[in-house]
């Protein structure tokens, strides 16, 4: 078994893998992250059957927490699997802080947290802001504080699917790339590796200033949702709210009734920003 | 004649008023509600005490300016209270005392 490190924000994983080409994307991908001697969770691709390690490799996505049913990956795509075990362990194991299925940038010392359903466009404005002037914290979760009610980063290397990979080659075209990964369960993907501020200010938490719910392919509108609305959204959008029990329930309480909230429709990432700068000016 | 209510575990409710809904927190079961008025407010009137409906609308009349806006099919705020304090009753979180 082949083996590294890594470190995102608060978390850090130990990732096995039979085969070595794997780790060796990982490393390359999270070579500016800081790396961990100890580790709270394992991730590893296992063969799903020992000549399948060479015959038509096929990954078996394994860890501290499992999928019984999850269906295998092509080696092609085990740096997928790798993501896919790795928000596994911290959508089932994490009770440090409420996490929210949202992406999260900072400006001026606050945040800003984006939740939607995949497709929402969340991920890739994040990235996009991320190279225009905010510090990115995160893609695919936003860790809360329970005792401040702070946003903590989690930028592990960003997930672009289908239509972002061309939108963040444009945008960001001397950023690190990963392999192309093309035809998975969830379209084509490609990671990029976030930008050096995002990896070295990690440990740099922000209070929550806007909560965003985007959708992309929409005409543009702003819309105020209300906190009895943000919170039923969100209790959906976090994985660990109902484990977490009161300390869970006091959390996101004091965020729906702390940071005001919108809904935007957008058709492209400019006029995104446009609406978010819009809103941030009025905070 | 007619039933009492009571809430089961006041100590153990946590009511939290956002906007045009209130959220409800039960520690004995790690479940959220989110409710709609006058279900916070039918909470906050009972207490910890045994009530009946109509002792609960009494209470609500004189705290709220109660209006409704009646027709054939409308309830009395009475029923409404009753249908509520019935959910409670479903969800867990109040017994009814039957009288007999």
């Amino acid at each position: 078994m082949h083996e590294t490190n890594i470190q995102v924000g608060p978390a850090s994983f130990r990732i096995g893998s039979v085969w070595k080409e794997v780790i060796d994307q990982i490393e390359m991908l999270y070579a500016s992250y800081p790396k961990p001697k100890l580790t709270d969770y394992t991730v590893t691709l296992d063969a799903v059957r020992p000549w399948r390690r060479f015959i038509r490799p096929s990954a078996a996505i394994n860890g501290d927490f499992m999928l019984p049913d999850a269906a295998p990956l092509p080696l092609d795509h085990g740096l997928l699997g790798v993501e896919m075990g790795v928000n596994l362990q911290m959508a089932l194991g994490w009770r440090r802080q409420l996490i929210l299925h949202a992406s999260s940038v900072e400006k001026d010392g606050k945040s800003l947290i984006m939740s939607g359903e995949s497709g929402s466009g969340k991920s890739t404005l994040s990235a996009i802001l991320g190279h225009r002037g905010w510090r990115f914290m995160g893609d695919e979760f936003a860790l809360i504080n329970h005792d401040n009610g702070f946003a903590m980063p989690y930028p592990r290397m960003i997930s672009l699917k289908n239509e972002a990979i061309k939108t963040m080659k444009k945008e960001a075209p001397h950023a690190q790339f990963g392999p192309l990964m093309k035809d998975t369960p969830k379209g084509d993907i490609q990671h990029i590796v976030p930008p050096a501020d995002a990896i070295r200010k990690m440990e740099q938490g922000a209070k929550p200033a806007l909560l965003l719910f985007p959708n992309f392919g929409y005409d543009a509108e702003i819309r105020e949702i209300f906190p009895s609305e943000v919170f039923m959204r969100l209790t959906q959008a976090s994985t660990n709210f109902v484990g977490l029990g009161e300390t869970g329930f006091n959390t996101l309480k004091r965020l729906v009734l702390d940071v005001p909230a919108f809904e935007i429709a957008y058709q492209n990432g400019d006029e995104a920003e446009n609406m978010i700068n819009q809103l941030w000016e009025q905070l | 004649m007619a039933d009492s209510y009571k809430i089961r575990d006041v100590g153990n409710l946590i009511l939290q008023h956002l906007d045009y809904m209130s959220l409800l927190y039960d520690r004995q079961s790690g479940i959220t509600h989110i409710i709609a008025e006058p279900a916070p407010q039918i909470i906050e009137a009972l207490g910890q005490d045994v009530m009946k409906a109509a002792q609960i609308e009494h209470i609500l009349k004189k705290q709220y300016d109660v209006q409704m806006f009646e027709d054939e099919s409308s309830d009395s705020f009475e029923d409404i209270i009753i249908a509520r304090l019935d959910e409670f009753v479903d969800l867990g979180l109040a017994e009814k005392i039957i009288s007999i």
